[in-house]
């Protein structure tokens, strides 16, 4: 089945940071986490995916077709999620809602009311007097609202508090359990995905370190601690990164069982977080 | 297109009060001016609910948001365009309230009459403003604009009237001179439908440019 969001080589030129060939795949019914630390990428990728900034280079389908060249048509089945607050702050949340609802070929007025009530969202109420996680849940129900077949999230979560962006996440787990839809969520809460997330693509100074099936990342990948007077030249090799201080060392390997099979017993592995991988793919060259 | 221009209107509702005061307070200090009166209240109407609409795109950053929808660009465009057509339908409306008001309960506030040539002249005047103003805009958005913005509002009144004094008294140079004796053969009805022919082509450039640099700007 055809990717429903295929990118190739997308390049984007900027004085000071590059986006270095992006190479991505995300199939219908799955749900990708897009790590990185912040200034990575991910916002940028994001904005020339909806065709907010102008790709200098690669190619980018959705729903297999070329972004630009149908661009209404593609925009029309995706829903979106920003990281702030672009809707006009002076109007309430029904006028808001008018106005977007008209330009959407497919809106569901009965699934927008069953969002408004199921968040609590008062209609009447200014935009601007809505708090953050308000703010994020009306976002949220224009997204679920007109049948969008991919959901797009920049950083929903940032600046959420830890309840409301746990509430955030149960609504979104729930609602998205459609075979047919996918989600591109990008995140540098990496605990964010622990609950959601299908797969995991790292992006860091503009380059895809990986792309691959959460569960797979976390069997495989294992966090090493040990005795620092018994790290040879040889084990440091086996570390895609690795932390040491006064009392011993902590790593990231890639193959935990052959970790096991090849380190000395008193060296303790164990299944390594998101944010483990994470930090240790970006930090690489500074610890091995 | 027609929610934009809603959306123009619902997010200054409040602001739409104190618009309608400058033209109030347009009519006070302008007593006396002529049929003048009208293009300058209901230019200054026009001019400040044009300048806050573009200012709340900045605010909101919705540009964002805009082109994240299912909307062509041009549409964007053209929205802001017809809304300046909305705003001085309103202004209108409101200046011919002012005038029949004060005919009736004869407070001391002389308000000049409405007539073809005074709505066509308020009309052109408004075009040309924002037919220079919202290429700008589209380019660079609103912040960055705001100096060369004041310069246009200020810079097309005071050039108006010198344009206008310079015809008044130099008609022998040749070009004004032609243009005098241009003018002067043309009926009425001709010459209005030359001015607004000539607006008309002003705005399609003006709004033919704004597309194209709206549709290059990155956000």
């Amino acid at each position: 089945m055809e990717p429903i969001l295929e990118i190739r080589g997308l390049y984007k030129k900027f004085n000071g940071f590059t986006l270095k060939n992006i190479d991505l795949a995300l199939n219908r019914g799955y749900i990708m986490g897009f790590i990185g630390p912040n200034g990575a990428g991910k916002s940028t990728t994001i904005k020339l995916i909806m065709n907010l900034l102008k790709k200098d280079g690669g190619q980018i389908k959705i729903f297999g077709k070329d972004h630009i060249l149908n661009e209404q048509e593609i925009k029309n089945r995706i829903g979106f999620v920003f990281d702030e607050n672009y809707y006009y702050e002076e109007l309430t949340v029904s006028e808001m809602k008018w106005v977007v609802a008209r330009l959407y070929q497919k809106w569901d007025e009965k699934a927008y009311k069953y969002y408004l009530e199921k968040f609590e969202l008062p209609p009447d109420k200014k935009i601007k007097e809505l708090s953050k996680g308000m703010k994020m849940k009306f976002s949220l129900a224009i997204a679920l609202s007109h049948n969008a077949e991919l959901l797009i999230m920049d950083e929903p979560t940032s600046g959420l508090d830890p309840l409301i962006r746990s509430e955030f996440l149960d609504i979104l787990s729930e609602e998205i359990q459609d075979e047919n839809k996918a989600v591109l969520f990008s995140t540098h809460i990496t605990s964010d995905l622990d609950k959601i997330a299908d797969f995991i693509t790292l992006i860091d100074d503009g380059e895809i370190l990986f792309s691959t099936m959460k569960d797979e990342l976390l069997n495989n990948y294992g966090l090493v601690k040990g005795d620092k007077k018994v790290l040879s030249p040889d084990f440091k090799k086996m570390f895609i990164g690795l932390k040491e201080n006064a009392f011993g060392f902590e790593g990231l390997v890639r193959d935990r069982k052959k970790a096991k099979r090849l380190f000395p017993d008193n060296f303790i592995i164990e299944k390594p977080t998101l944010e483990d991988i994470m930090l240790y793919h970006i930090r690489r060259e500074k610890n091995v | 297109m027609y929610s934009l221009i809603v959306k123009d209107i619902l997010i200054q509702k409040q602001r739409m009060l104190i618009s309608f005061l400058i033209i109030i307070l347009m009519l006070v200090s302008f007593q006396g001016i002529g049929e003048i009166m009208f293009t300058v209240s209901v230019g200054a109407f026009t001019y400040s609910l044009a300048m806050t609409a573009c200012a709340y795109e900045d605010i909101n950053k919705s540009n964002i948001m805009l082109n994240s929808l299912p909307l062509k660009k041009a549409k964007t465009v053209a929205a802001k365009y017809l809304s300046i057509l909305v705003y001085y339908i309103i202004g209108t409306i409101i200046y011919f309230v002012c005038y029949i008001i004060s005919g009736i309960t004869k407070i001391p506030l002389n308000v000049h009459p409405l007539s073809p040539e005074v709505l066509i002249g308020g009309f052109v005047s408004v075009c040309l403003m924002q037919g220079i103003y919202l290429p700008i805009f589209f380019k660079v958005g609103y912040v960055k604009s705001k100096i060369l913005n004041f310069a246009i509002f200020f810079g097309f009144f005071y050039g108006v009237s010198y344009l206008i004094t310079i015809i008044k008294r130099d008609t022998n140079i040749l070009w004004v001179k032609k243009l005098v004796e241009f003018i002067q053969a043309q009926s009425q009805v001709s010459l209005a439908m030359i001015i607004l022919g000539v607006v008309a082509v002003f705005l399609l450039v003006s709004y033919l440019l704004s597309v194209k640099f709206y549709k290059q700007r990155e956000f």
